[in-house]
């Protein structure tokens, strides 16, 4: 299902059923022009979690201009991840979350280690092509504003979880979830809280 | 010693803050000071000294992420954590809040620290201040008019800075603005003047509120008949680089008209350093005039909109203001004009600009009266006065000798010293030399009339209140009887009748309001309410009582002195 093509600038590309993960004319150029538009407006200590693997270069990019402490991929498909590491031994010892079924990664301690940053979704167009579900759904729980999301979400924020009220919270809506939702589902004892405190100068933020 | 500074509004607030930063400085030399600004707001950074750290607030990424549903949900409150974490890190011994916003109250109260001063919120959102000028400040933002104190000030009586702190806003000035600046003069030279024979005027001809605008064209003709004035200006069209494209065809319309006029297009280290190099600066209420200020060069202000020059006008001593008489303004800030034209902008005429400038670049006053009276249906032309009343002050050049007049800096003065930042002798002093000042002409039988009237006045609350320290005494056991409270409530309102059009007490009146109008609060709370309203008239009635007796004694003495 997964070979390895020639670009025409001579880079190697990995093709997955029939479809190139990165571009077949000069994949390395591209990646770059793509790191830059994600770096752009980034804060200083933002992490980057992106969504798909690819062949490697975007994920390169972005490593040389974040560190790679700053940069988590997250891929389906293994394969994929030992060719690319094959590609580039570089890339070794970054942080690459491989999980086959999206739901499972909440419990994921890397993806939870990740979630508890400041981060940018950053999305990897070829690969999200080919495996649409799948990251359209770990983008949905990353951005946290359905109830399962926001469910799984709060499984890696305890500090959270503690100080809202079980009850407010089977009783929320399913649809969109934004601040004005969160007002209302933190419990009594919780008001006092530190978090609650911390969503209190956000709320005053909203126009 | 580990101090955290808050202020996050806009950049006049930053620069409005700086003497603050200078009195701690010049107070604790060894202190650690860090100032929490808003992140768009960090260009200002490189010219503020005296800080050991710039922390920054990232408004608009929280904003955004609150906004867009594309944002992960959590982004916000992990980005604003983070800064919480590292405030928490600091162990501040002292935050100060400059603010006034429930945004920063709310923060404030997330900074663990033992001293605490400005606007912060316990977990259930009660307000505490920490100082008795910041709560002040607290009735100070609702309340309109001119009988308030400078933001400068409320901060450095507030922090007991007392003569540490500059009377101005503090500023240094950067290579980089220097090279900016000087890289303008040597372009703008050649051909120009501006290195020549001629002065160099900066005006700034936008503001960020379309409602504190001036109009082009008669900053355009205002330019010109200054120009006719002063044929060697050299005149320096200051703007941000985003405003660039509405600078340059204004400089070429001035152009046409043979004006020698330039676009200085500058970051704010630049246009720190152009002011330090200008002869006078011609504005709207814009952060540029603070800018001005802290380089003490001259500044012409024009207030319009929503522009609160008696809270926010620029800390320079001898700065003239301009400000419209329409009925509307100065008008709420959150708010756009509801007038179908900007009339408050039409009604000042572009020669009383160009004739009060042409009187600040000559550092010449004794015009600015015959043009406030030529000019007096369309505009009020204010004096800034820092020197002498020990406070920054704002006075019409037209000031009548009126009961008015004088009771709204008696009780200014009143206020200082009740809120325990002045010495009496010292305030009766400073007050008695600036209202000789500001009323010159007026003989000392004058003085009399007025200050007997005013000690008659006092008098008459000094005995009312009396009387209600004796209904209080009954009330004690008794307050939670509608009927007894209802009754003592009205002797309260007819009181108020009485002082409401009186100059030197209404005050009075709003502290008055509050009690009065309470009919919500549980009994106890409003009879407390009603002891602290009474004991605080009392206190200030005696203050007044000694200060016009002060002021009395002062006057009399300056008329001997006066007589050959």
């Amino acid at each position: 299902l997964i070979s390895i093509e020639q670009a025409r600038s001579g880079h190697p590309v990995l093709k997955k059923h029939g479809r190139f993960l990165g571009s077949s004319f000069d994949p390395h150029k591209e990646a770059a022009s793509w790191a830059d538009r994600i770096v752009n407006g980034l804060g200083a200590h933002d992490l980057v979690i992106v969504l798909g693997l690819g062949c490697g270069y975007h994920v390169a990019e972005l490593r040389s201009r974040l560190g790679a402490e700053r940069v988590v991929v997250i891929e389906n498909d293994a394969e994929v991840v030992s060719q690319v590491l094959g590609i580039f031994p570089e890339l070794v010892g970054t942080q690459i979350i491989v999980e086959t079924d999206w739901l499972n990664l909440a419990a994921n301690d890397r993806f939870r280690d990740a979630l508890a940053n400041v981060f940018r979704i950053a999305i990897h167009g070829p690969s999200c092509q080919i495996e649409p579900d799948f990251f359209r759904s770990v983008e949905r729980l990353l951005i946290g504003r359905d109830k399962v999301s926001f469910l799984l979400q709060l499984k890696a924020r305890p500090d959270i979880w503690a100080v809202l009220d079980p009850q407010k919270i089977a009783s929320m809506p399913d649809e969109v979830i934004s601040i004005k939702t969160l007002q209302g589902i933190f419990s009594a004892s919780g008001a006092a809280s530190r978090e609650r405190r911390i969503w209190r100068v956000l709320e005053e933020l909203v126009v | 010693m580990k101090i955290l500074v808050m202020s996050l509004l806009r950049i006049g607030d930053i620069v409005l803050a700086t003497p603050v930063l200078a009195g701690l400085r010049r107070k604790f030399p060894d202190a650690e000071i860090h100032l929490l600004i808003n992140s768009q707001f960090r260009q200002i950074s490189p010219l503020v000294s005296g800080v050991d750290r710039t922390i920054y607030f990232e408004r608009d990424l929280m904003q955004k992420g609150l906004g867009e549903a594309g944002v992960p949900l959590f982004e916000p409150y992990e980005r604003l954590e983070e800064l919480v974490d590292g405030m928490e890190a600091e162990s501040y011994d002292w935050a100060i809040n400059l603010t006034h916003s429930r945004l920063s109250g709310w923060l404030m109260g997330l900074v663990p620290t033992k001293k605490k001063t400005g606007l912060c919120f316990d977990h259930s959102g009660r307000a505490s201040f920490g100082s008795s000028w910041f709560r002040f400040l607290n009735h100070q933002v609702e309340s309109e008019g001119r009988e308030t104190f400078h933001f400068t000030d409320i901060f450095r009586f507030g922090l007991e800075l007392g003569d540490a702190v500059s009377s101005g806003p503090v500023l240094e000035e950067t290579a980089r603005g220097k090279s900016e600046a000087e890289s303008w003069m040597s372009t703008n030279a050649q051909g120009s003047g501006a290195q020549g024979s001629g002065p160099l005027v900066a005006v700034q001809v936008l503001t960020s509120d379309p409602k504190k605008d001036w109009s082009l064209q008669k900053f355009a003709s205002a330019i010109e008949s200054f120009c006719r004035l002063n044929p060697s200006a050299v005149i320096g069209i200051l703007g941000a680089p985003f405003e660039r494209e509405r600078i340059l065809p204004f400089v070429e319309t001035l152009k046409s008209k043979g004006i020698k006029a330039e676009a200085a297009i500058l970051g704010f280290e630049g246009a720190y350093s152009f002011l330090k190099r200008s002869r006078l600066l011609i504005t709207g209420d814009t952060s540029i005039k603070h800018l001005a200020a802290a380089a003490k060069t001259p500044i012409v202000e024009i207030s319009l909109g929503s522009s609160d020059v008696y809270r926010t006008g620029s800390y320079l001593h001898g700065s003239v203001i301009i400000q419209s008489r329409e009925a509307c303004a100065p008008c709420v800030h959150s708010k756009a004009c509801h007038r179908a034209t900007h009339a408050c902008s039409d009604r000042i005429p572009a020669d009383v600009v160009a004739m009060v400038a042409n009187e600040a670049l000559g550092k010449r006053t004794h015009q600015l009266k015959t043009i406030a009276e030529e000019f007096k249906s369309e505009v009020e032309i204010l004096r800034v006065e820092s020197r002498t009343p020990g406070f920054w002050s704002a006075y019409s050049v037209l000031e009548p000798f009126s009961e008015e007049s004088v009771a709204r800096w008696l009780d200014l003065a009143c206020r200082k010293i009740w809120l325990g930042s002045a010495n009496r002798g010292t305030e009766i002093r400073r007050l008695s030399e600036f209202l000789r000042k500001i009323h010159p002409t007026t003989s000392a039988i004058e003085w009399r009339h007025l200050l007997a009237d005013f000690e008659r006045q006092g008098q008459l609350v000094d005995g009312k209140i009396n009387g209600f320290k004796v209904g209080i005494e009954y009330l004690k056991g008794t307050y939670e009887d509608p009927r007894r409270l209802g009754v003592f409530v009205r002797t309260l309102i007819q009181f108020r009748e009485r002082i409401r059009h009186s100059a030197l007490l209404k005050s009075f009146k709003s502290s008055m309001d509050q009690i009065i109008e309470d009919d919500i609060s549980p009994p106890f709370v409003r009879f407390r309410r009603i002891v602290d309203a009474i004991g605080e008239m009392e206190k200030r009635t005696q203050i007044h009582l000694s200060l016009i007796r002060g002021l009395a004694a002062e006057m009399e003495e300056g008329s001997h002195e006066a007589q050959p």
